[in-house]
Parts: C-alpha cells; structure tokens; sequence
C-alpha cells in the first residue's frame, strides 16, 4: 500500500529509455483503417510521420480468477473481418509518437539521442491528457461515440549497463533487492544469467484489488562490444478511476507511482546512488 | 432521457393482469420451483427507449379477443401475466398508451434495475404456457 | 508494449536496434512433447468466426454453452416483437471467455438468454441459488447473486473481480 505522505522517489540520471501512458477501451467499431487515416490529420503537427502496425491484444488485471486449464490455449475472438491496424504517429525525430487502434489509445517517449532527459511524467501526462482531448473530439465529430475505458497503463523501460554497480548476470542481486543470491549449501555457484518476472497486486484505500504491478528484469547484450545490460520493464495496469478522462487521469497517476515507489523498491541503495537518487526522506 | 412522461393510471386496480408476449429464449429452467419459469430480461425497456410493452388483460377480452388469440402470428411465445400491483410495488407507473392496432396496449414505466426485473419476473405466472423444453 | 526496433545512431545510448535478448538456453520444455491432449481447441475458420473443437474430455458444459451463444448470434432484429437488436459477437465472445474462466468441470451449463438491447444475460437457478450476470458490453459486466438458503445476496460489477462468481458458481455446482 502507497504511503502518499512520503515524496517519491527522485532520480537525478534515472535508467530510463522509454515511458508509455495507454488506455484501453471498449473496441469502437467504426475507427477502421479509413478513420485512422482522417485521424492523423488532427495530430499531424507535430506528428509528421505515420506506420502501421499489428492490433495489440486487449488485456485487463482481473482476479479471482481460477487457474485450472479448462480454457483454450488461444484467446477466442471472432473474425469478422481483418483487424483494423495499430497506426504510429511519430514526430521527425522519432522520440514521441501517439499509438491508435479500435481500443487502445497510447502515447511514448523514447531516448533517441545520448544526451537525451527523460521529460518527466507531468509533461508526459499532460501531452497525453490533450490528445486524448482531441481524438474524443474526433469520435465526437464523426459519430463514432465515446471512450468507455477499462484498462490504464503505465510502463517504464530501463537500461541499466554493466560496469556501473554490477558486472556480471550472476551479480543480480547488486542490482535487485529481491535477488539476494542464498544457497542451502555450497553445490551452486553463481548463475549463468537471471531472468526475474513479478507481479504485484495493486490496492485501493479500502484495500480492494484494482491492478497489478509487473516488473519484468532480462539480460541482454549491446552488440557493438557485447558489453551485459539488464533490460528491467515496469508496467502497472489498473482500472480507470472514475468515470471519463478524469478517472483514466488518476489511474494513471496512481500507476505512474507504483512504477516510481516500485522501481526505487526493487533496486538496491548501491544503484541509487550510482543513478543520483535526490529525494530526501527516503527509506534507509 | 428526455421524453413523453407516463403517469400512472389509478383506474387501472391493482388486481388487473398485465400480459407480456414471452419470446422461446426467454423462458428459463428454475430448479429451486421446480419448473419453467420467465426471465427477468424479458421485462425490460424496449432498445429504443420506450417502457416496457404490456397489454391490459381486460380489455383484450373486451375487444372479443382470447390470450391464444394474442399469440397468433407469434410461433412458439408465451403469455405471461402480471399483476398491475407487482408492477407498482416494483416501482413501476401503469400507463395506458393505446394504439391504433392494439387498444389494449399499456405501458409500464419506470427505472428498469436489475431488482426490478427480477421481482417481476418472480411475480409472473403463466397464461399460456411454453409449449418448449 | 515498447516500441519495435527503429535503426538510430548510438553514442553510449543503445537504441534498441542494438541490444540482444539472451537467449543461450532453452529451460522449459515445449508445449508439444507434453502428453495431455488439450480437451478443446480452438482454430480460426478460413471464412472468418472461429471452429471450437471439444474432446471427451472437456467439461460438459462447454457443448451447450457455446450452442446457446451461438443460436443467439442468429437471432434478426425485432426478434422479441418489441424492437429487440441483434445480439453483439463480441458479447457473445466476453460471455464464453468468462464462462472458460470461473466455471468448473461439473458446474451445470447456464440459461443463455438475450436482451432486447442486444446483451447476454447467463443465469442458473438450483440448490437454493440465483445467479444472473447480465452482458450489457464486453465491460460492463454486472451480476445479482441471492442464496434461498442463508439470506446471502450481492449486486455487483463482474468485470474486473470475478472472485465472487467463482464461488459463487461453486456453490451452485455442488449439492447441499
């Protein structure tokens, strides 16, 4: 449970490479390619470049959910006709760009130069909160009906290089707090590499379920010098908080802080320290 | 929603039957009575709004007409029946809306929630029973 | 959910042209060498829709159920005579994928019943129990639960926390 008396967690030079804010809605069945394609128009400037991409999956954060494998291994959908696609607009430089489909509405930043800040999530939320303004606009315009949202997402991706804090992948637990390397006996040694998936549940105040936290960590290599990088993705989905753009604000925000507390959670003060950790009452 | 407002019609007594025309996938297996029964979704508003379609039982037979006879032209329905009572303890107004084909027609107005339905479909019994498994 | 690989110069930053998942070993088996036989499959149709193949060893439910849904998806507009509209597919599809997730290999199939605005409502009444879950829309989701016996009730939204359904179609599976 979050402790909102407590600042967050402040990073002077945070690991991140990308952040995205999304929110997923019940499909709209008139937003085909054609209706995409009008679309771009409203986000031309300064998104100046359009791809095409396959539909995401839907998803929702459900529970009391059994697991016992009576279900099908493929999610059921029907096949009326081809799926509409997922359109990118992206501005000329590549670092932001606006994701559409028939029930996702997505937007990312992304480091494409070194020297690159991360923008900070309150820019972020508010260039989301205006787009958002203007394809609920669109929809208005040509009858296609509104958003009626049941999914908000906030992911956070990282790159965290070796050399800083860390060496090898056996060394995880340099990096995750969760990942504290204790044999029974002596028979181990260090693992070859680590792949770590948790999740967590998010709560309300009244200490209901609303979403969950994923933190994914995976080695990689940069291929230039294959020099080892973990690749740690932090996503937090829960439900709108709220009726209209004001309940998909707040989930966000809620999200937005899970990733925040989350992350500072699962690293260890070592990295905190490489990656200029400010915030001043921070647990010990 | 704005629209026409219906009023409830006290010449209308509590005891008279209101019929609904029951369409085949709304009737239901009820176990814990032990025998067919209507489900609570065939009282329901109509899509476009309107309340929920019922006929005044009594002056269907004024019009010389039988509950068979409301049926003709509808394969494989039933006829359920309501008290007007059941629909007001409901938190329902009776309505009637006559129109030039059907003089018996009333309407049944008021917030539809799934309480709602479901007393009246409690409420309900059959007048003509389904002739279905 | 992160965006594809774009080609972009590097510095010390790695775009994500330039890094490579690990992928030196393989540590699970693959599905294929397991030797149960999954008791349903399902496969696109050519002709858009989906083909649902059930084995022996499905739960019993699963016929009925995916032939109610399916005999709705036939029904035309005016079906009920009061202006009813036809009953959405991707209801059709939230109603079955809810079915997959809460119910248990004997737990009775349910009445499948249409809507007049389109939506699916599943309802069991048996062992002292009404169940209702009304499909309004893919979410939105609600559900009316009455035991005869204990005086237990509840109303509510089915869309996010099925906890409640499942103990719920628990209790009805099973006789008291």
């Amino acid at each position: 449970m979050t402790d909102v008396s407590r600042p967050l967690p402040d990073f002077a030079d945070p690991p991140v490479i990308e952040v995205a804010l999304s929110v997923q809605f019940e499909a709209i069945k008139g937003l085909r390619t054609p209706q995409l394609g009008l679309l771009w128009s409203e986000f031309r400037e300064p998104f100046r470049r359009v791809e095409e991409h396959p539909p995401l999956d839907a998803v929702v954060e459900r529970f009391g959910v059994k697991h016992v494998a009576i279900r099908p291994s493929i999610q059921l959908r029907m096949l009326e006709a081809l799926p509409a696609p997922r359109c990118w607009f992206l501005n000329e430089a590549g670092s932001e760009l606006i994701q559409v489909q028939a029930d996702r509405f997505i937007h990312n930043w992304r480091k494409t130069a070194a020297d690159q800040q991360y923008p900070r999530y309150h820019r972020l939320r508010q260039s989301f909160e205006q787009e958002l303004g203007r394809l609920r606009g669109f929809l208005q315009r040509e009858g296609l009906g509104d958003l009626v949202a049941n999914q908000c997402e906030v992911t956070y991706v990282n790159h965290i290089l070796a050399g800083k804090g860390w060496r090898e992948f056996g060394e995880l637990g340099q990096v995750l707090t969760v990942c504290d390397a204790r044999y029974s006996d002596k028979f181990l040694g260090a693992p070859e590499d680590v792949r770590t998936a948790l999740r967590y549940i998010i709560r309300n105040g009244q200490g209901e379920p609303t979403g969950r936290l994923h933190i994914v960590v995976e080695p990689a290599f940069r291929l230039s010098d294959g020099q080892p990088m973990l690749v740690m993705s932090l996503t937090a989905r829960n439900r709108p908080e709220g009726e209209g753009v004001g309940g998909v604000l707040k989930a966000l925000d809620i999200g937005r802080e899970w990733v925040v507390r989350g992350f500072a959670s699962i690293t260890t003060p070592a990295m905190h320290g490489i990656w200029g950790r400010k915030d001043a009452n921070r647990d010990s | 929603m704005a629209g026409p407002s219906f009023e409830d019609d006290a010449t209308i007594p509590d005891e008279a039957d209101l019929w609904r025309r029951i369409h085949p996938s709304w009737v239901i297996p009820d176990q814990n009575i032990g025998s067919l029964r209507v489900s609570s979704a065939a009282f329901d508003d109509s899509p476009d709004g309107s309340p929920l379609s019922m006929l005044l039982a009594d002056i269907v037979r004024e019009t010389g007409r039988s509950e068979s006879d409301v049926l003709v032209g509808f394969q494989d329905y039933s006829l359920a029946a309501l008290k007007a009572a059941d629909a007001r303890t409901n938190g329902q107004k009776v309505s009637p809306t006559p129109t030039k084909g059907e003089p018996a027609h009333v309407s049944v107005a008021g917030p539809k929630t799934k309480s709602t339905k479901r007393g009246m479909a409690r409420a309900s019994r059959w007048v003509v029973q389904p002739n279905h498994v | 959910m992160p965006t594809e690989t774009l080609e972009r110069p590097s510095a010390e930053y790695i775009s994500d042209a330039e890094w490579l998942a690990s992928r030196r070993t393989t540590t699970f088996p693959a599905q294929a060498i397991l030797s149960a036989e999954p008791p349903i499959r399902l496969i696109g149709s050519p002709m858009g829709g989906f083909i649902l193949t059930v084995g022996d060893a499905s739960p019993p439910w699963i016929k009925p159920a995916v032939r109610g849904l399916s005999a709705l998806l036939e029904l035309p507009s005016d079906w009920d005579s009061y202006g009813g509209v036809r009953i959405k597919p991707e209801i059709v599809i939230a109603a079955l994928n809810l079915l997959f997730e809460t119910m248990q290999y004997d737990s009775p199939a349910p009445s499948i019943v249409p809507t007049s605005r389109g939506g699916i409502q599943l309802e069991w009444h048996r062992n002292g129990v009404d169940l209702e879950v009304e499909f309004v829309s893919p979410s939105r989701v609600r559900g009316v639960f009455e035991d005869r016996q204990n005086g237990d009730t509840w109303d509510r939204d089915l869309f996010y926390d099925l906890g409640p359904l499942t103990k719920a179609i628990a209790e009805l599976s099973h006789n008291r």
